[in-house]
């Protein structure tokens, strides 16, 4: 009588809980604040914010301190958070010419209209550690603002919107009109109260990208990119700014303003097709929360390669790219295997043994069938 | 109960964090809605928005939308993985289900008015009053055969169901048997076929002409379907290769000594040998409990 | 414990539903909605199943009384017959309009409407001149329930237009007892 039934699943999987949250605390140094991780990890608690679905900056960076960093887990928690919130209405039509710009450019012309506004980025910086940062104290970043500000020129502050580069494409008449949404209230499909059928909507698809996961669309752009695919990108016009929020209340009246959300927006303008005679360029589009220029970039590439006629490569695939660019259910599922199993692997198992017991039995070395 | 019974049992503590059962109404009312016309065709995967849980996907997220639906406070809930009323999963899922509706938790089978399981239908026979809600990783039966959904779903709607019957047909030839382990397609009201979830050969037969009404849910791929009791639940055969359930070679539960339950292998550290125990664990302590008692009990012989 | 919320109202339609779902899985089976101190039945009931993400319309006589209440109540927006997810036939008699509803598409069958009829009262047994003998899937064997105040032609219509199933109509009764029972259309009922 050797064998003893597994007792206490309970248990142990509340001390794993436990054990988890421990590690993250069982060191000497001081506990992360929310603050700081919003501040100075922004890049993070932006890209959790658009896996997340929600814009909450506060809670993204406390659900990256839960996660202990992993990205994954803390869109997870948002995504969770969000599905608890109730839906109160609907915001206005936005267009992005209304962003407060923070970061603007395009490849498509050397100058443009409002200049090229390289703004904040770590394009051009040389990707050498620095071992200063070892080093950090309050003081020094006192310091370091203080010598900043000091003599900094006044220059003329940035103009408050910036026409869109597509548009100079647009009033030549070079590029395809796109088609109008089709959905339901508001005209829009709304992916968080439907779910996805094929073929689905160009605002289901840029939707179900938005809330995508970052490197899961920079895979299949960059298959796209490449060769798996024959777009030809170019950047009509990448923006990083602020973008309005107005929502009209129930006792009427003009739409009101209630805050602002940082956004990213790429514009691609692809290779030419011919369209009632004339030969036009054709858009891909991109837009997502805080400041993520790859995936904006690789959203508007797969917006493209998703509208081709034929479709035959996985980026072409409507069903197929939107199908596995979740990381929520991505991650869930790829998780899930850890789970037992045994059930369907004793049933496989029988199988297995009464297969190969019919194989066996059948005459050695013979092979009539 | 009249209103004001309920008002006094639903009176809660000051902090107001969640909803009962934690996704708010209006995602209550799809999941209902959907639930209703899965109801009215039994066997078709019906697409809902599917929210997101605390609890991963992939993790039984679809079949937890359904308790979280249609639970209540009245409700005794169990909750089983692999036939385990302790594994990981049916743990996780009781204690939050447990934590945002407050309801009571139950291992025996026959009380519980809503059992979710992962991957096994329990061995006693459920009654009109209760619930199964199954919790389902792939929804869709024929994508074994056809990776796409666009053409899955006009498969479905033309009942073209060819490619299976040819998969299955190929199986025999290759191997004299068909090979399909857990989640063998099955036929239901003679239309739909469906995938029964990754539930062995040995539970299928429980789906057919049944007491109780079965629900099924894949959260991560949006699916809702059922099985009202009273249908026809029919795996696909043929007439000279029949359908079978697992044989267990005349084994019986170590614990319990059942022979006529689904068993788990289990290989014993000490002597090195296999032995079997009962999956459902409910119902092997049931077993067990009615030996002890044949034991101790009365003086009179049981018939 | 001390996280949850609990109001009265989501409870109702809790409860509500688990009625309807026992109605829907044993079609002609005669249920008693929950008791809760609401007058009619229907406010109950349409709560359950209605709100802005869906559309209803309403067939029968004095429409914009009853299309007032249902939204003021849900929050459902209208439609016409020929798009309504759900159908509100509070006289029991849709006089033919019901055909015009959505019977759902072979891809979407699930996309058809579902009707409900506001009815005088739901028996068990059907009196032997009226009624319809129902068999299918939540059905051991048969079952004839008699439904008064429904329109003379209505169950011909469900039987014609659930032969096309899985496309089709479901069917919810509700009598002013505040009893309920349901009809999918995977019920063949054959018209006496």
């Amino acid at each position: 009588m050797g064998y003893v039934a597994v007792k206490g699943g309970f248990e142990a999987i509340e001390h794993a809980s436990g054990l988890l949250a421990y590690e993250r605390r069982k060191g000497e140094s001081r506990p992360l604040e929310v603050t700081q991780i919003k501040e100075q990890l922004y890049l993070a608690v932006d890209r959790v914010m658009g896996e997340g679905s929600i814009y909450a900056p506060d809670l993204a960076a406390l659900a990256l301190k839960q996660a202990a960093g992993d990205p994954l887990e803390a869109a997870f928690m948002l995504r969770a958070y969000r599905a608890t919130k109730p839906r109160l209405g609907y915001t206005e039509f936005q267009s992005t010419e209304d962003m407060h710009v923070i970061r603007r450019l395009s490849a498509a012309f050397k100058d443009i209209p409002g200049g090229q506004v390289l703004g904040a980025t770590a394009d051009y910086t040389l990707r050498l550690l620095d071992f200063e940062l070892l080093d950090d104290s309050p003081a020094k970043r006192e310091a370091y603002l203080k010598e900043l500000f000091n003599g900094l020129r006044e220059v003329d502050p940035l103009p408050d919107s910036f026409p869109k580069v597509i548009e100079v494409l647009r009033r030549e008449n070079l590029l395809v009109a796109g088609a109008v949404a089709a959905g339901g209230p508001g005209g829009v499909f709304d992916l968080t109260r439907q779910s996805i059928t094929y073929p689905a909507a160009r605002s289901t698809a840029l939707q179900a990208m938005a809330r995508g996961e970052t490197g899961g669309l920079l895979l299949l752009a960059y298959s796209s990119m490449r060769g798996y695919g024959d777009i030809h990108p170019t950047i009509g016009e990448l923006r990083v700014g602020y973008l309005p929020v107005k929502v009209k209340l129930p006792d009427g009246g003009e739409p009101r303003l209630v805050g602002e959300v940082k956004v990213t927006e790429a514009e691609v303008i692809a290779r030419f097709t011919s369209q009632d005679g004339s030969p036009k360029f054709t858009l891909g589009y991109g837009l997502c929360f805080g400041h993520n220029e790859i995936k904006a970039i690789s959203m508007a590439i797969l917006d493209r390669t998703m509208q081709a006629p034929d479709p035959k490569l996985p980026c072409e695939d409507q069903e197929f790219v939107l199908s596995h660019i979740d990381g929520v259910e991505s991650m869930g599922f790829c998780n899930h295997w850890k789970l037992p199993h045994y059930v369907t692997f004793q049933s496989d198992l029988d199988r297995l043994r009464k297969t190969r017991a019919a194989t066996e039995t059948k005459a050695p070395g013979g092979d009539p069938e | 109960m009249k209103l004001a019974t309920w008002t006094a049992a639903a009176h809660r503590t000051a902090s107001l964090r969640y909803n009962f059962a934690f996704i708010d109404e209006g995602a209550k009312r799809e999941i209902r809605r959907k639930i209703l016309k899965a109801v009215a065709i039994p066997g078709y995967q019906v697409p809902f928005a599917s929210r997101e849980l605390p609890i991963a996907r992939g993790w039984g997220t679809g079949g937890l939308q359904i308790t979280l639906a249609i639970i209540g406070p009245e409700d005794l809930l169990k909750v089983i993985d692999q036939g385990c009323d302790s594994s990981v999963n049916a743990v996780n899922i009781k204690k939050f289900v447990g934590r945002v509706t407050g309801v009571n938790i139950t291992t025996v089978t026959r009380e519980a008015t809503i059992i979710q399981t992962r991957h096994r239908i329990p061995e006693e026979k459920m009654s009109g009053e209760q619930i199964l809600v199954l919790q389902v990783p792939f929804p869709e039966a024929l994508r074994t055969v056809e990776p796409s959904e666009l053409e899955t779903r006009r498969m479905h709607a033309e009942a073209d169901y060819s490619r299976m019957w040819l998969y299955l047909y190929e199986d025999v030839v290759k191997y004299r048997e068909i090979s399909i382990g857990a989640r063998y397609p099955v036929t239901v009201n003679g239309r739909h076929i469906m995938d029964p979830s990754p539930i062995p050969r040995w539970d299928i037969p429980k789906l057919h002409l049944a007491e109780t009404l079965y629900l099924f849910g894949a959260g991560r791929e949006k699916r809702i379907y059922a099985v009202p009791p009273h249908t026809r639940v029919e795996p696909l055969e043929f007439e000279d290769v029949k359908f079978r359930v697992e044989n267990f070679q005349g084994a019986a539960c170590h614990r319990c000594g059942s022979a006529a339950t689904y068993l788990d292998e289990i290989i014993d550290d000490v002597s090195g040998r296999r032995i079997f125990l009962c999956s459902d664990t409910g119902n092997c302590d049931l077993r067990v409990g009615q030996r002890q008692e044949s034991k101790c009990g009365s003086a009179t012989p049981e018939s | 414990m001390k996280e949850i919320s609990t109001n009265a109202a989501c409870l109702v339609t809790q409860r509500t539903f688990r009625v309807l779902l026992q109605a829907m899985s044993h079609p002609g089976r005669i249920l008693a909605l929950p008791e809760c101190g609401l007058e009619f039945g229907w406010q109950m009931l349409l709560p359950t199943l209605l709100d802005q993400e869906v559309t209803f319309a309403v067939l029968g006589n004095d429409r914009s009384r009853w299309e007032r209440e249902i939204r003021q109540l849900t929050g459902c927006p209208e439609a016409g017959v020929s798009q309504a997810d759900f159908l509100i036939v509070p006289e029991g008699d849709s006089h033919g309009e019901l055909v015009k509803a959505k019977w759902g598409t072979l891809e979407y069958p699930d996309t058809g409407a579902t009707v409900i009829y506001l009815v005088e009262s739901l028996e068990a047994e059907a009196r032997a001149e009226s009624g319809a003998v129902c068999r299918g899937p939540g059905i051991r064997d048969q079952i004839a329930p008699g439904i008064k105040g429904l329109g003379t032609r209505e169950f011909l219509y469900l039987q014609e237009i659930n032969r096309e199933f899985p496309l089709g109509i479901d069917g919810i009764f509700l009598d002013r007892g505040n009893r309920l029972l349901c009809l999918p259309r995977s019920t063949r009922i054959e018209v006496r």
